[in-house]
Order: structure tokens, then sequence, then C-alpha cells
């Protein structure tokens, strides 16, 4: 079966270990929160791309020359870092295959992506935000996503207004909810946990691991309402729920826009916005053209394939309004912008889709603080085939991490990629 | 089912799925890959999540105690049952059904998770607040201003949610509950809200009593069988019928469970949850929002419904009237509305609704595989695909295992000098030795089903060339099969013991939402009531894997 193996959360593994950071927070006492406010914000695209198309040729690590497929990023060249020829080592060489964010192919154990990985190791770091981990977007009809957790995947919230709903949760200005309604739903809670060990106690320990998520799950909000989440002295004003969108593309802008949000309130320092689907992601945006399907039509059907050269553009567009998004808040403790305390991160499931193989690209923004290293007339690297999995781990190193036992292939590169840090 | 042994199965699966292609010495390179595009040649649907075949595991074993979350589906279901089949509920995104094997009813992948509990929260106040705004007067048979009301109302409501019975225990927890509010309203809108996120509403729960005559084993209790019965069947909660059953014992052998099994599928709502077993097996789910780029442009939104409609009727008329796959391949009639008949030139049909209608000679093929819900489906946005056709025959009617295209190879096929058709082009793959290792077991099965384009529709040529729709089903146990046209194909699929036990192993995995067992005794069971589709459905439910757990 064509599946990474679905039953690994159940060897070897406790339920801490499926656990979300909240699971060994409240076991701790909560560390002082490390004085940068690093945000990671990946944005994950689907189906690859033409990797030939998106070489920006004649670039180097002082200059880019853009293509016309990424010409649209010229905003954000001062900030840019565009990243060629990384090797998935077999992991990523496939629509929606395992390695792009966890660094470990179908054979592998335990996938983790890298923004949970991220989220576990704030959480160990002592940083406490209402939501460890925001993931958002994808394809409403195929909830099949590449985050990953114990080696299970993860669903993103399709819906802008259930996300929405999520992130604010009946917040009112300044982020406060009111007394009585925290009230109201921590007596729910303490009846729902109080059922779920009961049906817990009926079950053997396989199934048990299944209502352990839920009671995690439970966990995650009791902290939430009980104002554990801190907020760095954010004040925010929840925006209204969004509407439009309504197409899966267009509802993932509208989702780009709600995670912004939770950065500025403070409500999460990781999020992961999934741009369609490996299958069924139907496209219809004038700026790209005819309507059709990103993977059949755009990626298999065309030839040239003006229609997804036009999808990128529009992409990059996307990119480059969220990044202006983020330069235009002021962070929440004050220092700099949003956007020079986020991480962007640009990746895909896949190297070239039209051929299927695993030679990736990346494109990063922002900065985490300062980590990534800039060129006033943006940097290029072209890797040379290094290992994928150094541009991950260089992610968990700019939001602080030190430990990366646990993420990835063991046995593959082990270092984050030096050229990336400033 | 939960007879897997389930720590090992997917080990096992794994293990397996190399088998039938180094028994056959193919040289289909990326067998361990994982998912990839089910058309190689041109591109398709990436067939991610779990998009290929089943694999047997050994389910000789009673599965333990376990949980079921609902489905999506069966979610909204259940709310507008608790409401009193009142539809204007609100909808939610709240629960996400993960696609395996091409369903979405997989019991081990639908947990709940992180911020589920938080969407669950929020869309629990959201309809609370709905009902009692709305519908407080007709859920509250009692006098509010009656204390004693408060406790009817639990009692009332949270059968309802919970599909049985509340223990007095529970019902002590949410009248107190209850009372922490001033008003009525309040208390109403605390225990609503509450109710919808416990875990006795989102899961169904199969784990019995111990059972006097089978020792070390667990018997469904009543409820639980009645709400197995009626998900299984009709994907919403038992019925006034079925409870009334199970309340009065009626339940209790596996002729009880057959008889209510019998009324309920002559249920529409059980119509529906056929039409989602037949849509998931034959991967025709996502017709409607499939790319197409049709020149005609006949291939309307209104086209694609109607093809689904027809394999629907037909997969249900034949549950109900015991028929069997050999009848699903072959049979001379079909269902058509006046938009599909236009569609297929053959008139004679009017209105929207469906209507049997025999097909007449030398039209469409018979049978499943002659519907346009299919050859539409398993084909490319613009033409159609001998490979995905191919595929379709291999994975879902016999159950074989069809590895993705290996890495760096462009699937895009190339435009040989000189072709013309569709077949002229595919036999690229036969020139390729890389190609045809693989290809030769789809790509030769799929040309049989060239007289139908990739919309569709019967065609006599292919710009100007006779369409040549001989091929051959390669590697069979009794050697080549030689194939013209698709009604060669269904022929044969017809009259194959393993096209009956590839449809056990589907219905079963979508029964149970377990990797599919080939449990001989249901095959046994179906085969004593002539292998009809109805007989595997009921010897399912007759097998003690439904009714049983092991003791834990």
């Amino acid at each position: 079966m064509p599946m990474i193996n679905r039953r690994d959360f159940a060897k070897g593994l406790g339920a801490a270990a499926l656990a979300t950071p909240f699971f060994s927070l409240l076991k701790k006492a909560p560390a002082q929160a490390p004085a940068r406010q690093a945000k990671y914000f990946l944005i994950f695209f689907t189906n690859g791309t033409d990797v030939g198309a998106w070489t920006p040729t004649g670039s180097s690590e002082t200059h880019i020359q853009f293509s016309s497929m990424n010409e649209p990023l010229e905003p954000l060249r001062p900030n840019l870092v565009m990243v060629d020829h990384m090797s998935s080592s077999g992991t990523a060489d496939n629509h929606a295959a395992p390695g792009g964010l966890t660094g470990l192919g179908y054979g592998g154990q335990n996938h983790i992506s890298v923004e949970q990985f991220i989220g576990d190791g704030l959480g160990n770091l002592g940083v406490q935000t209402q939501i460890p981990n925001l993931i958002l977007g994808g394809v409403e009809s195929q909830q099949q996503s590449t985050f990953f957790r114990g080696g299970q995947r993860l669903s993103p919230i399709f819906s802008p207004q259930s996300a929405y709903q999520t992130i604010f949760a009946g917040a009112g200005p300044g982020g406060t909810l009111p007394p009585e309604l925290v009230r109201r739903r921590q007596s729910a809670i303490d009846l729902v946990r109080g059922e779920l060990k009961q049906l817990s106690d009926a079950l053997g320990t396989e199934e048990r691991q299944k209502l352990e998520l839920h009671t995690d799950s439970i966990r995650q909000l009791e902290e939430r309402l009980s104002g554990g989440g801190g907020s760095s002295g954010a004040t925010c004003q929840p925006p209204a729920s969004p509407t439009g969108g309504g197409q899966p593309l267009l509802d993932s802008v509208l989702h780009l826009d709600l995670a912004v949000t939770a950065f500025s309130c403070d409500i999460t320092r990781v999020a992961a916005v999934q741009f369609g689907n490996h299958q069924s992601t139907q496209v219809s945006i004038a700026e790209v053209g005819d309507p059709g399907d990103w993977h059949n039509s755009f990626v298999h059907g065309d030839n040239p394939r003006t229609r997804l050269l036009n999808l990128e553009r529009w992409l990059c567009e996307q990119f480059v309004a969220t990044a202006d998004k983020l330069k235009a808040i002021p962070s929440p403790d004050g220092n700099g912008t949003l956007f020079d305390q986020t991480l962007i991160m640009w990746a895909r499931d896949m190297g070239d889709a039209v051929v299927h193989n695993g030679d990736l690209r990346f494109v990063f923004s922002g900065g985490a603080g300062g980590f990534l290293k800039s060129s006033p007339d943006g940097r290029y690297i072209d890797a040379g085939g290094a290992a994928h999995q150094q541009v991950l781990l260089s992610c968990c190193q700019a939001m602080g991490l030190t430990d990366f036992n646990g993420f990835g292939d063991a046995n593959g590169a082990r270092t984050p990629f030096a050229p990336l840090a400033a | 089912m939960t007879t897997t042994k389930r720590t090992s199965r997917s080990t096992r699966a794994r293990a397996l799925l190399c088998i039938p292609a180094l028994a056959l010495q193919l040289s289909c390179t990326g067998l361990l890959h994982g998912p990839g595009d089910d058309d190689a040649a041109g591109g398709d649907d990436g067939a991610g999540g779990g998009g290929g075949g089943l694999t047997p595991v050994d389910c000789t074993e009673l599965g333990p105690p376990m949980l079921r979350r609902l489905t999506a589906v069966q979610l909204r279901n259940s709310l507008v049952a608790v409401f009193q089949g009142d539809q204007s509920v609100p909808d939610g995104d709240v629960l996400v059904d993960p696609v395996v094997n091409g369903f979405r009813v997989d019991a081990t992948e639908a947990v709940i998770r992180d911020l589920d509990s938080q969407k669950l929260m929020t869309y629990a106040e959201s309809v609370a607040d709905w009902a009692v705004t709305q519908k407080l007067g007709q859920l509250v048979t009692c006098d509010q201003s009656d204390p004693a009301c408060r406790r009817q109302f639990v009692q009332d409501f949270g059968a309802r949610v919970r599909r049985q019975p509340l223990p007095d225990e529970a019902v002590d927890a949410y009248a107190a509950l209850f009372d922490q509010e001033a008003s009525f309203a309040d208390g109403a809108r605390a225990v609503i809200a509450t109710m919808l996120q416990s875990p006795y509403f989102v899961y169904r729960r199969e784990i019995g009593e111990p059972d006097p005559d089978r020792p070390g084993e667990n018997r469904l209790t009543p409820y639980e069988l009645a709400s197995n019965l009626s998900y299984m069947l009709t994907d919403r909660p038992p019925d006034d019928q079925l409870m009334t059953a199970a309340r009065e014992g009626r339940l209790s052998t596996t002729d009880d469970l057959a008889r209510e099994a019998e009324r309920l599928l002559a249920t529409p709502e059980s119509a529906e949850t056929l039409s989602r077993f037949v849509r998931g097996w034959l991967k025709t789910d996502d017709l409607e929002t499939r790319a197409k780029d049709d020149p005609t442009n006949q291939l309307t939104p209104e086209v694609r419904t109607a093809m689904l409609g027809e394999t629907d009727a037909l997969f249900v008329d034949l549950v109900r009237s015991g028929g069997g796959v050999k009848e699903l391949l072959t049979a001379p009639y079909t269902f058509l509305n006046q938009t599909l008949a236009a569609y297929y030139q053959l008139g004679g049909v009017g209105g929207d609704g469906f209507q049997r209608v025999d097909i007449p000679a030398g039209t469409r093929a018979l049978g499943v595989l002659g519907h346009g819900s299919v050859l539409t489906r398993h084909a490319l946005s613009d033409s159609s695909s001998p490979v995905q056709r191919g595929k379709l025959v291999r994975e879902r009617f016999l159950c074989e295992e069809m590895p993705p295209p290996p890495p760096n190879v462009n699937p895009m096929l190339g435009d040989p000098n000189g072709a013309v058709t569709t077949r002229q082009r595919y036999e690229q793959h036969t020139t390729d030795p890389a190609c045809f290792s693989c290809h030769r077991r789809m790509d030769l099965i799929g040309f049989a089903f060239e007289h139908f384009d990739g919309f569709g529709r019967y065609r006599d040529q292919e710009g100007g060339v006779a369409i040549d729709s001989t091929g051959k089903m390669v590697d069979r146990p009794e050697g080549d099969v030689p194939l013209d046209g698709v009604a060669s194909v269904a022929s044969y699929l017809a009259d194959s013991q393993e096209v009956q036990t590839c449809l056990v192993r589907y219905m079963s995995y979508y029964s149970y939402g377990l990797d599919g067992c080939n449990q001989q005794e249901i095959l046994d069971d179906a085969a004593a009531s002539g292998s009809t589709i109805k007989s595997v459905v009921l010897g399912i439910i007759r097998a003690p894997q439904f009714s049983h757990r092991a003791a834990r």
C-alpha cells in the first residue's frame, strides 16, 4: 500500500512523543522565554515546479538575476535568499512525498515535519504561546498534507472561517476572553475529560493512544483558557472573520493573512500555510489563464507550461504581499517589525513536478532576528546537491533550537546549511 | 474488522507490495516509493494518500475493543438526527477524514488531535447558540419552570447525542452543569455545547460486554450493534426502529442483524452510503471537479453529475435486486436521465430522474466499465488514458498493486513521428523496456477501452484512423488473455473469482475502516447466497468480527 507506515505511532512511542509541546510544558516550570521573539512562517506549495524555468540563471551570492517565473519577487530582493539544487536523497521525488518537510522517505519511521519539530523545540525552551503550531490551508476534498507528526499526516484547517474561529476563539479586544465564557468552557472541559478517561479505561493500549491524542488536544485548549499562552505584551485587535476566498488557493491567501495576525497577537510563533494539494486543486484565477487543475493541466497537460509559469508568478506575488504585511506591523515586543523577527521559508513537496525528481528549491526571506544572511542585491545559492535536510535544520537553528535529535534522517546530513546564516 | 493483527499490518503490507512484481520478474523500480501518478504517461492525480490497492492481511482473530471517530458526513448526519431532522443546523469545518485506499472511512487515521478540540468547541458552541435561539421550544417537551424538566432535557437530548440512554451518573453530571446556569436557556446551551464535544458523541463505541457463550470475547452491546449497523449502512445514527430493537433485545442474533440490515438497505439513506462505496472503489469520487478540456463543451457539470448518478443507480439496484459482480460488469441495462441519455446519443429518456434503460446493441459497452463516470474519470484532461484504465482494472478489480513511476522519468509522452491515435502514442511505452516492464500490465488492458474517448463518448475512429481495441491481459494465472473491446475485459473479470475476492476486500475495508481482510468465511457465506453484492454485505455483518471483540 503506497503510504508510510500508519502504525508507526504505535511503535516504541509513548503518547508524550506524539503530543504537542503542551504535554511537556505543563510538566516543567516555564523557563525564561528567549529574548528573541523569532517566528517561523512556512509557506508550502504543492506540485513541485518546473525547475528549469525556476532557476535564476546568471545569479550569484551577491545578485539575483530573476527568471521570468520568479521575477515578481523583485521587491523583496534585499531580503531574499534563493537556494537551488538541494537533493532530497530520494525522500521528496514525487507528488506528496513525505520528505520535503521531514527529510524522511516512505521507508522512514515517526516522520515529523519541520514546523512541528520547531514548535516542540520552542516548547522545550519554555516559549509558551496559545497555539504552538498553526497549520492552515490545503484542499477541502483532499485533506492529505505533507505535515507530519509521529508518522501520521496532519490535516491543516481548510476553511478560513474555521481557522479564524480557532485562532481567536471568541476573544474580544486585547485578545481576552470574557470570564463567563472561560468558566463555561472550563466546565465543559472538565466533563469531557472525565468521559475520555472513562472510555480510555475500557480500551487496550493501542486504542488508548487515539484518546491520548484527544486528551492532549483538550490540554492545549485548557492551557489556552487558563491564560497560559503568553502574549508578550502584544495588544492586538482580532480582525473581522474573513470573507471571500471560495477556491483553495484564494482561501490560502486568506490563511496567510490570518497567520500574520496570529503572529502579531503572539498567539503563535510557528505557522504554516499549504497552498493546494497534489491532486484535485482547481485553479481559476484570471491572471493565471484558463481555469484548470494545477497538477493535471498546468504541470502535466500544458506544453508550453504557460499557466504553470503564470501560477508561479501569482504565488510569488502572494509571497511578497505577505512579507509586506509583516513589514508593516511592529513586533509585539517593540523590537523592529514582524518581518524582522520572522523566518519565512517557501518549500515544496518535490523538485521537478514534470519529471518527478527530488531536486529541490527553497526561497527564504525575513530574518528571525538577523539569522538570515542577505545581500543588498539578493542572494542566490547553488547548493550543488547538498542535502535539503540541512536547510530544514537551518530553520530549527534560526528559531534557537540546538538539539536536532529526533528530526529527519539520523544517518543523513546533521548540520544546518551554513551559507544561510549571517 | 478489527480482526487484523494490527501491529504488524503495515509492515506486512509493505513486504507484500513487492511480491507480484518480483514473482513476475518485473523491473518495476520505485516499488517502495509510495504514491505517484496514476498515469506515468501524461500525469494524473498523484494518487497520494494511499491511492493504491489493498493488501491482504491476516484477520483470523478478533480485534480489540475500539472507538471509531465519526466521519465528517456522519457528524453532519448525526447532528441533523440529534435535532430531529432539521437540516438547517449550522455547518462547520470540524472533522477531516483522511483519504485512505480511496475511501474516507479509515478507523486508524481518523483522530482528534492538536487544535481539533478547539475547532470542535467553537463549533459546538455555535450549534448550541443556534439550537437555543431557534429550537428550544421544540427540544424541550416539559415545563421549563419545573425543576425536573432540566433532568428530563438532559436525558432526552443526551440519548439522541449518545445513541443510547444515559447512565444515571452521566445524567447527574450534565444536570449539575445545567444547574450552574441561571436560566433554562443558558443551562440548555451549556449542556448542548458540552454534549456535542463529548467523546460519546464524536466516537462510535465498539467495546462490548463479556459474552457468556464465547469465553474471552466481548459481544457488542445492543446499542453498539445498532450504531455499527446504522453507520455502516447509512452513515447515520440508528433510527427509531433500530433503537427500539436494541432496547427490546431484538438485536441479539446474527439473524436479527441481518433482518435490520435488509431493512436499512432498502432505505434512501443506504443508497447514499452504497454510492459512497462505489465512488470510492472505482475512484470516481472527484469526477465533478477534475479538470477536463472537452473541445466540444458537451461535458457539462450536469453531465458529470449524471454520470456519477448512473453508476450509483446501477450499483444500488444490483445490491437490492440480488445482483453480483457479474451483473455489475455485464448488465445489459443501465440507468439514465435525459441529460446523460442525450450525451450518450441514446435519447428516449426524459426528466432529471434516472430510469432503467436497456442498452441498445452496438451502442454503449455493457456494465460499469462502459459507464461515462469510469471512462471519463480514468482519462486525461483531454484524451483517454490506457494507463489509467488498465491500472483501474489491476488495482480495483484484481486487487493488484501497481507502483508509481520511478523518479526522474519524464512521464510526458513525446509525439512519435506519425502517431495519430492515443494508442499509437502510448505504444511508445512498448518500445522502451524501462517503461514496458510495468506498463505492459496496464496499457495492454487499457487499449481495449479505446473505443471510448477521455469524455466517455463512443468513437469509431480517432484522427481519421480506425480504432484498434485489441489488447491483452498479461501475467494472469492462465497466461496472457487476449482482449478486444471493453466487453472482453468485462467478460473476463465477470467470471473471475479474484474479482469476487477483491470486492469482498474493498467492501470489508469500507465497512470496518481497517485494512481489508480476505475473509474466506465472508466469501463462503456470500457464495451460499449466490455471491450477490448484498450477500457480501450480509456476510460482513454476520461475521464474528462485526459483533465481537477480543476481551481486553
